[in-house]
């Protein structure tokens, strides 16, 4: 009877994977055919040169040959990437930092707070590439154009390598905040779970708002950091207004090297991206929670194990 | 004696000034009001700074834009820039492709997408966090290197110059950031009480009508958020649709791309002498007008944008 019983809860459970899968199934089959093929075929169309003929494509092996032309021999490749990877160090941290920032001063409750939260959010929903590219280009629609008390054009006078800096920081001061509307609201999501009752508590002991910030918020927020900073890379890495990006779609059709070359220089590229996202999983990641959970984990085991 | 009484009446009047303007507790006084205000305002200007400027310049003439002496206010609003972008973009039956495009393949992912997370998140569907760490994983890599795979797959099968591709990437839920849609719906339907679902299979439900019937309506703010942000980041998207749907649409933004070309071709040199050039002003008319749909839906819908996102459990329990 038992045996029985047992025999048909199997059955379910089984019935209830195959039902799983059945609804599992489009994605599935949409991810090999679609993204899975796909990714390992251009890996191998970026190390075979591909032969068009009419009604066939024929591949012949050459090796690491165009991820060596496109590093080495390219006058232009290598500085767009430089450019690129330089464009997401830099706004990177500087979109999270502001995304915090708006965040936490939008967490206050204050009058007029879901208009500014829709002012902050707006760039979200209609930046597109060419919007982007017709805005900066030319036009100082994307600049702002306020001389704060004469103090920019006294420093345009003086010609450093400071002051080139801090204008190309202003240059594209607009464009980078305006990739920091999705993280603005996951952090504030994020923010609105933490319990008051830690500021109340860190408050009688004394912990000023600041002190409480670094202690609490901070801490708090560091998985949040770490999905608001991948989200940024790969969302300014991958525009499509990027010099880099638009290079690797205009060499697709390469009549000498069809394909492959697009392919070896898109790996390049989304390989030095994963770099970044990987120093930003060691920077961020909380190695403190990760080993508690080990811990408690082998911990378990070994209380497991003497029955 | 009245030394202390005076001493006292001070520090009281101190203390109601200190707490208007600093505060205490429980509310914030002036200042920091002030500042929560000064830098959100300075802030919000810096991000609508642009559309300000293009408001301001679209409006102008070709006098006003050689004036110095106008800045930001046209002397008189002067519609001939967009009357001259509209016909440029070919805005009418921009729109539509740009619909074409965009609707029906939002509803399409979003539906499939919600299938997927359906059955990953309710069902015991074998290597469930493999599944997981693959979908996280496509999402890191920039979708620029599935791009050619994906066109000779396409147009082996003919398919390259048709508006299908779209819609077969969206039917399958490989549309652009589809992972991000995928993880809502998967941490949605994990967390849901499946006391629900069991209770109308006592009732005799069959699985898939739990699905339509029990599951879906609880799920609507995860389908929002995915219909909203598929159907805003497909209309954004150029570079998917020029690679595989050349010549069967050509949505808005693409049009915009190929601005300059269309108005030199339509305005030939015959205008330009007579001040017809192309100039900042219908340029950015041109741009306004792209961006102008989605900032309507938005003005909207902007609630459902934005709440949708912090309701639909995307930052994790």
């Amino acid at each position: 009877m038992a045996f029985k019983k047992r025999k048909s809860l199997l059955t379910m459970r089984r019935r209830d994977a195959l039902t799983g899968l059945l609804f599992f199934l489009p994605w599935l089959v949409g991810f090999f055919t679609l993204t899975a093929y796909p990714l390992l075929y251009s890996i191998y169309i970026s190390f075979n040169q591909v032969v068009i003929k009419p009604g066939v494509i024929m591949f012949e092996e050459v090796g690491w040959a165009y991820y060596r032309q496109a590093l080495m021999s390219d006058v232009e490749y290598p500085i767009l990437l430089m450019n690129s990877v330089a464009n997401v160090l830099v706004s990177t941290p500087m979109a999270v930092v502001f995304a915090l920032l708006i965040s936490l001063l939008l967490n206050n409750r204050f009058r007029g707070r879901a208009f500014y939260r829709m002012i902050f959010f707006l760039p979200v929903v209609i930046m597109s590439g060419p919007v982007m590219s017709e805005l900066m280009k030319e036009t100082s629609a994307m600049t702002l154009q306020i001389d704060m008390f004469g103090i920019v054009s006294l420093l345009r006078t003086t010609d450093s390598a400071w002051t080139g800096a801090l204008f190309m920081f202003l240059n594209s001061f607009v464009r980078i905040l305006w990739f920091c509307g999705v993280q603005t609201i996951i952090f504030l999501a994020a923010l609105q779970k933490i319990d008051r009752s830690m500021y109340e508590a860190a408050s009688i002991d004394g912990a000023t708002v600041w002190e409480s910030f670094w202690r609490i918020t901070l801490p708090y927020l560091k998985p949040i950091i770490l999905l608001t900073t991948v989200y940024t890379i790969i969302e300014i890495g991958t525009f499509s207004d990027d010099a880099t990006n638009q290079r690797i779609v205009g060499s697709m059709r390469d009549i000498t090297k069809p394909y492959s070359y697009s392919a070896a220089l898109s790996w390049i590229y989304a390989a030095l991206l994963l770099i970044l996202i990987f120093i930003a999983f060691l920077v961020f990641n909380d190695w403190k929670e990760a080993r508690w959970r080990r811990d408690a984990k082998r911990l378990e085991k070994e209380r497991k194990r003497p029955r | 004696m009245q030394s202390v009484w005076k001493k006292s009446g001070s520090g009281r009047g101190k203390a109601k000034v200190r707490k208007l303007f600093l505060g205490n507790a429980d509310k914030r006084g002036l200042l920091g009001n002030l500042c929560v205000y000064g830098i959100l305002t300075g802030l919000g200007f810096v991000f609508i700074y642009p559309f300000i400027y293009m408001l301001s310049v679209s409006f102008m003439d070709t006098k006003d834009l050689v004036d110095s002496t106008v800045t930001w206010i046209p002397t008189w609003l002067s519609v001939e820039s967009f009357y001259r972008a509209v016909h440029t973009l070919d805005f009418s039956n921009a729109m539509m492709d740009s619909l074409k495009m965009s609707i029906l393949p939002a509803l399409l992912q979003s539906a499939s997408l919600a299938l997927a997370g359906y059955g990953l998140g309710r069902y015991p569907v074998p290597l469930k966090k493999l599944w997981v760490a693959l979908a996280v994983l496509v999402f890191l890599i920039p979708a620029q290197v599935t791009m050619i795979p994906r066109y000779l797959l396409f147009n082996s099968r003919g398919l390259i110059g048709t508006i299908w591709p779209t819609y077969f990437i969206s039917l399958f839920g490989q549309g652009i950031k589809s992972s991000v849609f995928l993880l809502v719906y998967f941490q949605f339907f994990s967390t849901y009480p499946k006391s629900l679902d069991e209770a109308a299979q006592i009732d005799g439900a069959g699985r898939l009508r739990i699905f339509c019937r029990i599951a879906m309506p609880m799920a609507i703010p995860a389908a929002i958020v995915c219909f909203l942000f598929s159907f805003v980041w497909i209309w954004n998207d150029t570079t998917q649709i020029a690679q595989y749907s050349t010549g069967a649409a050509t949505t808005l933004p693409m049009r915009l791309q190929m601005f300059t070309d269309r108005f030199n071709k339509l305005y030939s040199s015959a205008s330009v002498s007579t001040g017809g050039a192309l100039n900042e002003s219908i340029r950015l008319a041109g741009t306004l007008l792209t961006i102008l749909p989605l900032m309507m839906i938005y003005l909207v819908l902007q609630k459902q944008f934005v709440e949708s996102i912090e309701r639909s459990g995307i930052t994790g329990e």
